[in-house]
């Protein structure tokens, strides 16, 4: 598991953008730089209870769409407690982005 | 204006929600053709293009479909941009009007149901399968959860007004035998239906289907019966770099330049069609088609839409019939067609001259990048 996302930024303009992009939709640099975005806002939060093919018997599990600090919005699992507007903190764990409710870190980090 | 490329003929092959063994995608499009050329009056051995959307056709490619459709052609494409197929319309316009083809057929089909649907959800795209499918996400719903949301906030909408949506294009269904959910739907059995992605309920999903739409492009002169004028067509990809919210697609941008182009604007349309998955997105598009004037949605769902002062997607729309992988892109372009040839009997607009169609599709992450509009005048 790693602390925060990995949010790609134009070397150029500084337009950060998520998922990675070849390109920046800016200025059209092909030279990125990242942050590390430890947190984020979760502006909406919606429980999945079903999906074509799934297991009925299956938990519902919760997402979210999450104001990045760094800017762009991404989904990510929450953890059930977390509310719309709460701050949450951000990890990737196994691939999957996640969120949880934000208790001492706030803000963004230099990569590497 | 365009003046001499027509739409002269359109059908749908009855979607089936539980195709049984032996119904394939080739299968699908092909009967497309057949019901398409049949309504335009013309014959096989006048197709001379042919363009083709349909997620299961592989390992096929279209000229593996001609092939075995025993075309032959000088014109051909192969689209890969779901409900936003109706960009086929765009390229089939300039390839008659620039003599590259005569007689050309685009068709929408597939056959992805049950595991082959799961299986195209969850690889959608390289960020789908990257991203979302690790959550699990397990489709559109969830996404459209978050835009459903921030419309009720931004408009100040409670579910209900979703709702209206829903039982508005119902009552449309009740007039059109190829939708498959035709019976009234009330605010209250909406309000307490099933949650899929809260606050997207079972109502507001297209049931997955297979089947296929279909139309036939020429030039005026070939056609038969009400002329079906293409009048402008335009598309929109990427238009905010997904830097936006979803609550504004690339119909705003290219409406402008469609109104000028046709000399017909928003208010002069007989009947409407925007793709419905999911019913936010009906409203965010006749935003961004300027037909919700004084942007008060809550006033126009109560005052136009679920009256039909308004007359939009008439057929019922995707949450009636169904979808059957890209065919929403062509599904309300063949309403249309329809309604102004003057064939849709129980469901018939009085009168019906002028339609604004619009496709939209291809979730790349959060939402849709693509968009298509078209203007149709039967003279």
């Amino acid at each position: 598991m790693s602390d925060g996302l990995d949010i790609p930024v134009c070397a150029q303009c500084g337009l950060a953008a998520f998922p990675p992009h070849l390109a920046c939709s800016h200025c059209g640099s092909m030279s990125w730089d990242s942050v590390v975005a430890l947190t984020g806002v979760a502006d909406e939060i919606t429980v999945l209870r079903r999906t074509v093919g799934s297991d009925p018997e299956a938990p519902a599990i919760a997402l979210g769409s999450v104001r990045t600090q760094a800017g762009p919005t991404v989904i990510a699992r929450l953890d059930l407690e977390v509310r719309a507007h709460d701050e949450v903190e951000l990890a990737v764990k196994r691939g999957v982005i996640r969120a949880r409710i934000a208790r001492t870190r706030s803000g963004l980090r230099s990569s590497g | 204006m365009i003046d001499d490329v027509v739409v002269a003929g359109a059908a749908e092959v009855p979607y089936i929600r539980r195709p049984p063994p032996g119904v394939t995608t080739p299968g699908l499009l092909a009967e497309g053709l057949r019901l398409a050329l049949e309504s335009a009056g013309l014959g096989h051995g006048d197709v001379d293009g042919l363009g083709i959307a349909a997620f299961g056709l592989g390992p096929d490619h279209v000229i593996d479909l001609a092939w075995h459709l025993g075309l032959e052609l000088r014109w051909m494409m192969e689209d890969s941009n779901g409900g936003a197929c109706m960009n086929m319309l765009a390229h089939a316009v300039r390839a008659i009007e620039a003599g590259d083809a005569e007689v050309i057929a685009l068709i929408a089909g597939d056959c992805l149901v049950g595991d082959r649907f799961v299986e195209l959800a969850s690889n959608y795209n390289q960020v789908t399968r990257d991203y979302l499918t690790p959550l699990p996400v397990g489709g559109p719903p969830a996404l459209f959860a978050f835009t459903t949301q921030r419309h009720m906030m931004r408009h100040g909408l409670s579910r209900a007004a979703y709702g209206h949506v829903v039982a508005s294009q119902r009552d449309w269904a009740a007039r059109n035998p190829l939708a498959r959910y035709r019976a009234p739907l009330t605010i209250e059995e909406y309000l307490e239906a099933p949650m899929v992605a809260d606050p997207i309920c079972l109502f507001d999903c297209p049931p997955v289907a297979a089947g296929a739409d279909a139309v036939v492009v020429t030039r005026a002169a070939r056609s038969t019966g009400r002329r079906v004028h293409v009048r402008a067509v335009g598309c929109s990809f990427n238009h905010d770099q997904h830097l936006g919210d979803g609550l504004s697609t690339g119909v705003a941008r290219i409406a402008p330049g469609i109104w000028e182009t046709s000399g017909i604007g928003p208010s002069d349309a007989d009947v409407i069609s925007v793709y419905d998955d999911f019913p936010v997105m009906v409203l965010v598009q006749l935003q961004d088609l300027g037909v919700i004037e004084d942007d008060d949605v809550a006033r126009f769902i109560v005052e136009d839409l679920a009256t039909h002062r308004v007359a939009v997607n008439t057929s019922g729309g995707m949450l009636t019939v169904g979808q059957c992988g890209p065919t929403g892109g062509l599904h309300g372009l063949v309403e249309c067609v329809r309604q102004l040839r003057g064939e849709r009997e129980a469901g018939q607009i009085e009168d019906a001259r002028i339609a604004i169609v619009v496709g939209y599709g291809m979730v790349l992450y959060r939402f849709a990048a693509c968009s298509v509009l078209a203007v149709l005048e039967a003279v």
